[in-house]
């Protein structure tokens, strides 16, 4: 039954192994995520004595980690209802497959093994990258295996119940399941958020109503998501068990709606595709508003271009207001801890935007590939660090703003009163500089090296060591100066000096024909 | 008979793609499928071969109903030609030859390549394949296949002089193993020089259904097609 998709499967195994023979410095990215890997093991094992953490989270902590969990469940749930799922990896697949001599059924249960494997491997390097660095010496390997295997089984069961939720709403189930989505997505954000408060603000500055309502919700609760992770990490076997039996039960349900499913599998692969397609180009929602009276003269025709994209297309602009709402929120909760400092709940909440200054910058080395496939970018007047120059402003400065005025309510809130400039204007020179290290970063570790598991890690790794090299110079500058103005002022300097000379690098390189790789690159 | 296609209809929300397509194609008859950008020919093709599920309409092969078995009655080369970037040309071949169970399918593959120039790339990974070598590797692939019904959109573009020779050629041979052939094509000429009969898309629905000789009757007789299908298309 299966002998075109295992020979489909074995050949693409085997001609990736070749690939690797005929040009072995792709295993570089596997060999330096080892070394890192072991490195820190052997180095945090040795080093136990050091640890003050305690082995497993606070119930508070737990808790909002499940309630995120739930949360990008019920987000999950919601995406295949609305039908943006991808049950075809490629073009190639879609187009392909349904050839082959397999029954729908057999099909997606091909598809949802596949799956299983793939998201499997993908989060098993990410999550043993993290779980090697967080995870506390004191709860041995065994707990880091746990978190890994967790980590793991989480994001497969995710993945996993896409496909039958897609099914099951084709089947005139979709209000319910997108009712079932919701709550899963409101539950967790009331146990993220409300309860999440506890866990990451100091006690002291959490408002009395808020905190006793909290309580008072999870005293009502029967079964409490922190506790039950709590309880896996400690080894209690339960949960790992339901979600192996939401994996199996899912794809069980799924092959048993397949009955003939081919045109809807891919008709929605290829909407998937097309939309992926539009919102990348950023011309999804033309609008009629005209901004051609104000063309501005040579390379800042990108910023305007930028500025078009952004008007005419409506989830940039959504994305833009929550972003600005979610980061001023974020920024008065920590303005909060800022004012009492305590050391464990400053290190998690400063963790969190920081992580997302990464995430972000990380992604942004995909977009020039984008830009740099158009004829318009090369037939921009003006040298090619110009360019870039522009380029990453425009791409950087809504974030910029977003992440600006985060940090502005948080320095506000947090009694700096007018000092809060410097620290402000130092978050949107780090942003834009993230932006020029990402594009450096993409120049230098081209398409061609293995993209999944470590070589995504290799990239991410890449563009955080700048952003430390200008935060270190700051943090430098404060233990000498004892003045944290001085200390903002040299981390924008840093971070300028940093973002003009990756892009000063990126334009030597792009100079070369590295413009032609980032272009196959992005197409492949 | 071969191919009958009945009453399609396919909506994309509000829009109507395809409305109240008929049309039918004799064993080793080959119609073209010409209309502007956005007439609805790529929906209805992909309709046809079972990649969209039509809202209305009747699809036979041989008389018989097909619903869950059109992947292995029609083939369709889609105007895109996508293939696996880690599979090499031969590959794709030793792919569709074992989906679709066929016996001794190797010199046949051979052949094929051969003929599209493709042998001495056998090994290419579909990655390092440029845009013509992808499209000939999915048409030899196809061909491969032998379905009852072949459906080609586009299928002249990306192919070099060569290769369109080529394919011409083998759809002559498709013909002769009285194989039904619809081709989507924006190339008037191609379409005059190739096909039997024409089916004229215009906003979804068929404008005109036929060949050239009843075309110039129902229009003018002394026009060329090209005249009749911009007369035909120009609302």
């Amino acid at each position: 039954m299966f002998g075109a998709l295992p020979y489909l499967e074995f050949r693409i195994a085997v001609n990736q192994a070749k690939s690797i023979v005929r040009s072995p410095w792709r295993l570089l990215a596997w060999t330096l995520y080892f070394a890192y890997i072991c490195g820190l093991i052997y180095l945090r094992s040795h080093r136990s004595h050091q640890s003050t953490a305690t082995a497993l989270p606070s119930r508070e902590l737990a808790t909002t980690i499940a309630g995120a969990t739930l949360m990008l469940l019920g987000i999950s749930i919601l995406t295949a209802t609305g039908d943006a799922v991808r049950p075809f990896r490629t073009r190639a697949d879609a187009t392909l497959l349904p050839r082959a001599d397999v029954s729908a059924r057999a099909l997606v249960l091909w598809l949802q093994l596949r799956t299983i494997v793939g998201r499997s491997w993908y989060f098993l390097g990410f999550a043993l990258f993290y779980a090697v660095q967080f995870v506390p010496v004191r709860g041995g390997f065994s707990l880091l295996a746990r978190v890994s295997l967790l980590t793991v089984l989480v994001t497969v069961a995710t993945a996993t119940l896409q496909l039958p939720v897609y099914l099951a709403s084709l089947q005139g189930w979709r209000s319910g399941l997108r009712t079932l989505g919701a709550l899963f997505v409101a539950g967790g954000l009331t146990f993220g958020a409300f309860v999440g408060i506890n866990a990451l603000v100091h006690s002291a500055y959490v408002p009395h109503t808020i905190a006793a309502a909290a309580a008072a919700y999870v005293a009502t609760i029967p079964l409490v998501p922190g506790d039950v992770l709590r309880s896996a990490l400690n080894g209690n076997p339960t949960l790992y068990a339901v979600l192996v039996a939401i994996v199996i039960g899912a794809s069980l349900f799924a092959f048993s709606l397949a009955a003939d499913v081919y045109p809807e599998l891919v008709g929605a692969s290829f909407a998937y595709f097309d939309r992926s397609n539009r919102a990348t180009l950023g011309e999804r929602k033309a609008s009629s508003i005209a901004l051609d009276r104000r063309v501005p003269l040579g390379t800042a025709v990108l910023l305007w271009k930028n500025t078009l994209v952004f008007r005419r297309t409506s989830s940039m602009r959504v994305v833009f207001t929550l972003g600005s709402v979610v980061s001023i929120g974020l920024g008065t909760l920590l303005g909060f801890v800022l004012r009492d400092p305590d050391p464990q709940g400053l290190v998690v909440t400063a963790g969190v935007p920081g992580m997302l200054l990464a995430v972000v910058s990380f992604a942004s080395t995909f977009r020039l590939a984008v830009d740099l496939g158009k004829p318009f970018w090369w037939l921009t007047g003006g040298s090619l660090l110009e360019r870039l120059i522009y380029w990453t402003i425009g791409e950087s400065r809504r974030p910029a703003l977003i992440f600006g005025a985060g940090i502005l309510a948080e320095t506000i809130v947090g009694g700096l009163g007018w000092g809060a400039v410097a620290p402000t204007l130092a978050g949107v020179a780090l942003w834009w500089a993230m932006y020029a290290i990402g594009t450096f970063v993409y120049v230098f570790v081209p398409g061609a090296i293995d993209r999944r598991g470590p070589g995504m890690i290799l990239r991410f790794v890449t563009s955080w060591v700048p952003l430390l090299i200008a935060v270190g110079a700051g943090g430098g500058a404060y233990a000498l100066m004892r003045d944290a103005s001085a200390a903002f002022v040299v981390t924008i300097v840093f971070a300028l000096c940093i973002g003009l000379g990756s892009l000063a690098l990126a334009a030597q390189r792009l100079a070369y024909g590295g413009g032609a790789q980032f272009a196959r690159a992005a197409a492949e | 008979m071969s191919l009958r296609v009945e009453g399609l209809n396919k909506r994309f929300g509000k829009k109507l793609a395809v409305n109240d397509l008929s049309f039918d194609v004799k064993s080793g008859e080959l119609v073209g499928f010409i209309g502007p950008n956005g007439a609805g020919k790529t929906t209805s093709l992909q309709c046809i071969a079972g990649f969209l599920r039509p809202d209305a309409g009747r699809i036979s092969v041989d008389g018989v109903v097909i619903e869950k078995e059109r992947g292995r009655l029609i083939s369709l080369i889609a105007e895109t030609p996508d293939v696996y970037p880690m599979l090499t040309l031969w590959e794709h071949l030793a792919f569709v030859a074992r989906g679709s169970r066929l016996a001794d399918w190797e010199p046949r593959a051979e052949s094929l390549l051969a003929r599209f120039n493709l042998l001495s790339e056998r090994d290419t990974l579909g990655q390092a394949a440029s845009k013509g070598m992808r499209q000939k590797t999915l048409i030899a692939a196809t061909l491969l296949a032998r379905t009852r019904v072949v459906l080609l959109d586009e299928p002249m573009i990306g192919l070099d002089p060569q290769g369109q020779r080529e394919l011409r050629s083998l759809i002559a041979d498709l013909r002769s193993d009285g194989i039904a052939v619809v081709m989507s094509t924006h190339q008037i000429d191609i379409a005059q020089d190739m096909c039997e009969r024409v089916v004229i898309l215009n906003l979804g629905s068929v404008v005109a259904n036929g060949t050239f000789v009843e075309l110039r009757e129902l229009r003018d007789p002394a026009a060329s097609l090209e005249s009749i299908y911009f007369d035909l298309t120009a609302t």
